[in-house]
């Protein structure tokens, strides 16, 4: 799927929020366990930054360019309907404005 | 068949021939000895020790003709439970000082071991002052106990023995590892000893000259090559001594008495002495008496009997007497208008507030100045002190140095009582029983010599103000 | 002793402590067990069902004003002298428990002192032999340096020929000893305990994050002494920990600092040095903007500086001292995942290029407790004497390729219920670090050091800063490899970069609180403050955050690392969107949520074998050189801006001297 190497390229960071054992976040450590790796496979020098804590309800945080974050709740989610968000903020990242930090090659 | 009375006679008759024993343990009842009321006049037959004075060889071939190590496979494959009943059936008490039954005390020795092998460690370090009993036996009749380690050691499930000589016995020492040396050239020793079966290795160890190794955690400790100080208790000995292994701490005396015992019957060892206070005892008696020795005497011996008849009696005659100590330093002193009638045993020393100890009997007269006497005592409790815990370490230098201002009566009337219950807070509180010790002579002449002691103050006094 | 003290009876004792082992040669816990003729030690008696034991009998009584009073025969009259007055054992339990008169004549017996190095001061004639220096030295530092020699009386506690006491554990007799024998040399004779204001703080003089307390008076931190906390450091802190403190009044900066056009500088007011920033900013473009945090930064300034650098179009951010690409993807690749306590629970352990008695030598400490119970401890390193015994397994890549290949060490994992592994930073600053964590990643994988229920996969990081970088992704982002050369560096307190990182002519800001090597490369100073100045949060190598407290003003004109930042941004138009320490703090929960978890421990996440895939299809198949493994660490007092500003570590540099060729350098 095209969008997932559109990752690195769209968006500066990647944060994935989840609880270690709540039901909430079955979803967000399914879908960590399961995509991580393809993930990274396509955006090797990418940060997927996997932050667990224990209470917490689980999200997916973008960074963009300037500091602009996008903060998606996905508690209760489950794995497809994460990677849809995902995708959501990839696409989302096409059209944020750019600095200097997007330029060069990966 | 010879009947079992007449048996004893003949025995009895013929010196250095051992009766013969049944084969199956525990099987006679012993007929009770008629009890005694007099005590002392030991014959020459019923010595145990019989070459104490060196008279004869000590080493193998006078030790065999003296009756060491006859049999002593049969001893051994009697088995280990055989020999601690008829341990305790003789009612042999500890000789090395404390007196606690030996049967009794070897008998909590594992009987299976949980993967740790048993050891038999023998305290020659006899260091007690007064006392030179071991020292005889070591140099003169080393095999009584070389043979008594391998039967305590049967009797304890014991894989090897030490025995830890004081490093001053020199003499002794090199005695004794001839005798070991000569048991292992005959098979007596080591793998298979005497034939048995058993396997029992002996090995000597000396001390660098302390005192407190006599107490048998720190011997373990000094055997272990770590400073001599003791342990706490619990755990004791026989659960985790050395190395870690249930270990058995016995006098020399104990150990060198016992295959004696085995062979002539524990009834033969308990018909002499009180009830309670059965067997045979090596006295030393020294001091201001005329003929200063050591003697084998029967237990519960009255000490004027003792003194006259095998040291000559006091020096100038039994009304010279001033105090006697019955026991070695450790034990308090004894006037003499109590020793006129006291008997030598453990139970009928410790009714007078005092104790057998090493029965190393020290005889004062009246030319002693018997303050100074305990206040070097009490320098040597405080030389010896090892300094582990706080009230011997600290308690005895201060017992010392109150005692040499009682010497010389610097000192004020109250600090008499002061000295006293200074002694009551050394005792009982220490780790070992070195604490003890060193309190019991000071409280023995504060009992005893208190006029004395206030004599001597006030004229210090009276000279001050002079 | 421990049943009377869960029942809330205090019993005194001055030989017994919990952590080490037991000697009963005080005598002061002494206690009456009814059916014993003595009183028995309460500290040695086990207890048993259906004892009655009383503790305040007139026979108690009258034994623990016995002891006390043998005590205080021989002590010397010290006390308005003596440093421990105050907090000292020996005065409180003679109050409580001693009688009320003395009535020794004699005289009192005095010993020699002992040199045991810049540290510990000793004044032997107080000391009661209560031989917990001893056993401490013996069992817990696992250096054989003390011990008592003499007999009675005049036994001394020492060591003997004229040694150093070599352990970097060595402070902690000084908390130990119940009297004053071993106080603080650095210490001495500078406060009373009574004037000291206590803070609870945290360490950072290393990854641990030992739990402190520290004593100030006014504006001047007097000591620092360790605080309980038994998953961190227990009671110990390392000599570097409590005695650096004296750094923090030498080569401070205390006023903004801006370089003239003649190369010196000249004092400046806040304004003027901001505006000089946003000068030099002129004409740069974002991306040849970059960003280095030093070793003792805290997580809020981290935050700040990396979300201005954002803001300003950098993603240039890097750690300093070399493990700047470090992965911070999945926080169990980068954490002591067994927890530091949890350590005691592997039945085998395995280091790789770690020297752990430098790198903290508190947790070496508890590896020593467990070897001491018989688990086997396996190196790949330099060979160092690391107290304890351990099977060399060699010291390069090579030694690791030979145990994956069945060796005698994997299969002593394999058969472990709870193996661990533990990754130094020997491994983590190599330039083949990649190829080498993949090799550890295969041994995790073929021991099956990772299980139901224990992870047993352990980094031992060296720098308080790092854990907290890696965990808010202070990391250069996907491109900052292809960003042009800088030239614009500001400097988060670091002063252990490497050449490399700082272009000749780039402009430099050093932000920090020592003038160092990095101020002195700098081009504008701002003075920020230290640890015992500032509430800021650390995460330890265990992945628990905690938080400094302050416990003294800042000097002259600092402030704050986090304030400093918002101030610059605002005068760089980029304006940061918190302007109170809780919000701050607010963003840091935004970006890793533990942050707010303070003094707890995350368990980490694993993603069964996932992460080693992408590392591996990161890394690529680069082979391993065959460097040795060498220690961060080379010398273990001179590791950050503050412990080289220290007199007291100088010295103890000096007096180690000869020893640092031995076998402790690695």
């Amino acid at each position: 799927m095209a969008w997932r190497s559109a990752l690195s390229k769209n968006l500066q960071e990647l944060r994935v929020h989840l609880c270690q054992s709540s039901k909430g976040s079955q979803g967000a450590r399914d879908f960590v366990l399961g995509s991580y790796q393809e993930l990274k496979k396509a955006n090797p020098k990418f940060p997927i930054l996997v932050r667990e804590c224990s209470g917490v309800k689980a999200r997916l945080i973008a960074r963009y360019d300037y500091g602009v974050e996008q903060n998606v709740p996905v508690e209760g989610l489950d794995k497809a309907a994460i990677t849809k968000e995902l995708e959501k903020l990839v696409k989302k990242g096409e059209s944020m404005p750019r600095s200097t930090e997007s330029e060069g090659s990966l | 068949m010879l009947s079992r009375g007449s048996k004893r006679a003949v025995a009895q008759l013929q010196t250095g021939v051992l009766r013969a024993f049944s084969a199956a343990p525990g099987t006679v009842t012993t007929p009770v000895p008629h009890e005694k009321t007099s005590f002392g006049g030991l014959k020459d037959e019923d010595r145990i020790f019989t070459n104490l004075y060196g008279k004869h060889d000590p080493f193998i071939k006078g030790a065999m003709a003296r009756g060491d190590w006859y049999r002593t496979k049969d001893l051994v494959l009697k088995g280990t439970d055989w020999i601690i009943s008829e341990m305790k059936k003789s009612g042999l008490r500890g000789r090395g000082g404390a007196g606690f039954p030996s049967g009794l005390k070897w008998s909590f020795m594992p009987k299976v071991s949980d993967g740790r092998p048993s050891y038999l460690v023998v305290n020659a370090d006899e260091s007690e002052p007064g006392t030179c009993k071991d020292r005889e036996i070591m140099r003169h009749d080393p095999h009584k106990l070389v043979e008594g380690c391998l039967i305590a050691g049967v009797g304890m499930r014991a894989r090897a023995g030490y025995i830890y000589i004081r490093g001053e016995y020199v003499n002794e020492r090199l005695a004794l590892e001839r005798a070991i040396k000569e048991a292992y050239a005959k098979g007596f020793l080591g793998r298979n000893a005497c034939g048995s079966g058993y396997d029992f290795d002996l090995a000597v160890h000396y001390g660098a000259g302390a005192y407190i190794c006599g107490e048998e955690t720190a011997l373990i400790e000094s055997l272990e090559g770590k400073q001599g100080k003791p342990r706490l208790k619990p755990p004791f000995p026989a659960n985790v001594g050395l190395y870690g292994c249930p270990t058995t701490v016995t006098n020399v005396e104990t150990v060198a008495v016992a295959p004696t015992i085995l062979r002539r019957g524990p009834e033969w060892f308990a018909s002499f002495g009180r009830k309670n206070n059965h067997g045979t005892k090596l006295y030393c008696i020294s001091g201001h008496v005329n003929k200063p020795c050591t003697v084998e005497e029967e237990l519960s011996i009255p000490l004027k009997e003792l003194i006259e008849r095998h040291a000559g009696g006091v020096r100038g005659g039994w009304d010279n007497l001033l105090a006697i100590i019955p026991g070695g330093s450790s034990v308090p002193l004894l006037p003499k208008r109590i020793c006129d009638n006291v008997l030598m045993d453990f139970d009928a020393l410790k009714e007078v507030q005092s104790g057998l100890g090493t029965a190393a009997v020290i005889v004062m007269d009246k030319s002693t100045d018997v303050i100074d006497a305990i206040a070097r005592l009490s320098y040597f409790y405080k030389h010896e002190s090892c300094g582990q815990c706080t009230p011997c370490r600290e308690g005895t230098g201060w017992l010392y140095d109150i005692m040499t201002r009682m010497k010389k009566g610097d000192a004020r009337l109250e600090e008499i009582d002061m000295l006293w219950e200074l002694t009551k807070q050394i005792e009982g509180h220490t780790i070992c029983a070195l604490g003890d010790a060193a309190a019991w002579p000071v409280q023995g002449l504060i009992r005893h010599f208190r006029p004395e002691m206030e004599d001597r103050i006030g004229r210090a006094a009276e000279r001050i103000a002079a | 002793m421990a049943a009377c003290d869960a029942a809330g009876i205090d019993i005194p004792r001055f030989c017994y402590h919990q952590r080490l082992s037991i000697a009963g040669n005080c005598r002061m816990c002494l206690v009456e067990v009814e059916k014993s003729p003595k009183p028995v030690a309460s500290c040695a008696m086990p207890a048993g069902p259906g004892m009655k034991i009383k503790t305040d009998t007139p026979l108690v009584k009258k034994a623990r004003e016995g002891v006390m009073e043998f005590l205080l025969i021989n002590h010397p009259l010290d006390c308005p002298i003596c440093d421990q007055g105050g907090e000292c054992d020996l005065q409180d339990q003679a109050m409580h428990f001693g009688s009320d008169r003395g009535r020794f004549t004699e005289m009192k017996r005095a010993v020699d002192d002992k040199n045991l190095g810049p540290l510990v001061k000793t004044v032997m004639t107080r000391c009661i032999h209560c031989t917990r220096c001893v056993r401490f030295a013996t069992e817990i530092a696992g250096v054989q340096d003390m011990g008592i020699t003499g007999r009675g009386r005049d036994s001394e506690v020492g060591t003997y020929v004229d040694k150093l006491l070599t352990s970097e554990l060595s402070g902690n007799v000084i908390d130990l000893c119940p009297v004053g024998a071993l106080t603080s040399k650095p210490f001495a004779f500078t406060a009373r305990n009574w004037e000291l204001k206590n803070t609870e703080s945290v360490d950072v003089s290393d990854a641990l994050g030992a739990n402190i307390r520290i004593d100030s008076r006014g504006a001047e931190v007097m000591r620092i002494v360790p605080r309980l906390n038994e998953d961190v450091n227990e009671e110990w802190i390392s000599d570097k920990a409590r005695f650096q403190y004296d750094g923090l009044k030498r080569q401070r900066l205390s006023v903004p600092l801006v370089k003239g056009k003649d190369g010196g500088f000249r004092n400046a007011h806040w304004s003027e040095a901001l505006l000089a920033i946003q000068q030099a900013l002129k004409g740069v473009k974002g991306n040849e903007i970059k960003a280095i945090a030093g070793k003792l930064s805290d997580a809020e300034a981290m935050i700040a500086l990396k979300d201005l650098m954002n803001r300003l179009g950098s993603g240039n951010l890097q750690h300093e001292a070399g493990f700047s690409d470090l992965d911070a993807d999945v926080r169990s690749n980068y954490l002591m995942n067994t927890g530091i306590s949890g350590i005691e629970k592997a039945d085998a352990v395995l280091l790789i290029g770690s020297n752990p008695r430098l790198e903290s030598p508190v947790f070496n400490a508890r590896i020593r407790k467990m070897w001491l119970e018989g688990v086997p401890v396996y190196l790949i390193g330099s060979q160092v004497d690391l107290t304890y015994a351990y099977t060399y397994l060699g010291n390069s890549p090579e030694a690791l390729t030979k145990v994956l290949k069945n060796s005698d060490a994997l299969k002593r994992l394999k058969e472990a219920k709870r193996p661990a592994v533990i990754v130094g930073p020997g491994v983590l600053k190599r330039s083949d670090r990649d190829a080498v964590l993949q090799q550890v990643h295969g041994l995790v994988e073929k021991a099956e050091v990772v299980k139901e229920g224990w992870n047993g996969y352990n980094v031992l990081h060296d720098a308080a800063s790092r854990v907290a970088a890696l965990d808010i992704g202070f990391l250069p982002s996907a491109r900052a490899s292809a960003a042009p050369p800088a030239k614009f560096v500001y400097l988060l307190g670091s002063d252990d970069w490497q050449e490399s990182d700082i272009p000749e002519g780039a402009f430099v800001v050093y932000q920090g609180h020592h003038g160092d090597r990095g101020a002195s490369r700098a081009d504008v100073i701002l003075p920020a403050a230290a640890y015992t100045e500032k509430s800021a949060t650390f995460v330890n190598t265990e992945g628990r955050a905690q938080r400094t407290k302050e416990a003294v003003p800042k000097p002259g004109d600092s402030r704050e690392d986090w304030q400093i930042l918002v101030a610059l941004a605002e005068v760089l138009k980029q304006p940061l969107p918190y302007k109170t320490l809780n919000a701050v703090r607010e963003r840091l929960a935004e970006v890793a949520p533990h942050l707010q978890h303070v003094d707890e421990r995350e368990a980490p996440i694993w993603l069964n074998g996932e992460y080693f895939k992408a590392f591996a299809s990161k890394a690529g198949k680069a082979a391993a050189s065959n460097k040795e493994f060498r220690s961060s660490i080379d010398n273990f007092y001179m590791t950050d801006v503050i412990s080289r500003s220290s007199q007291v570590m100088a010295k103890c540099v000096q007096a180690k001297g000869s020893m640092r060729q031995g076998s402790y350098a690695s």
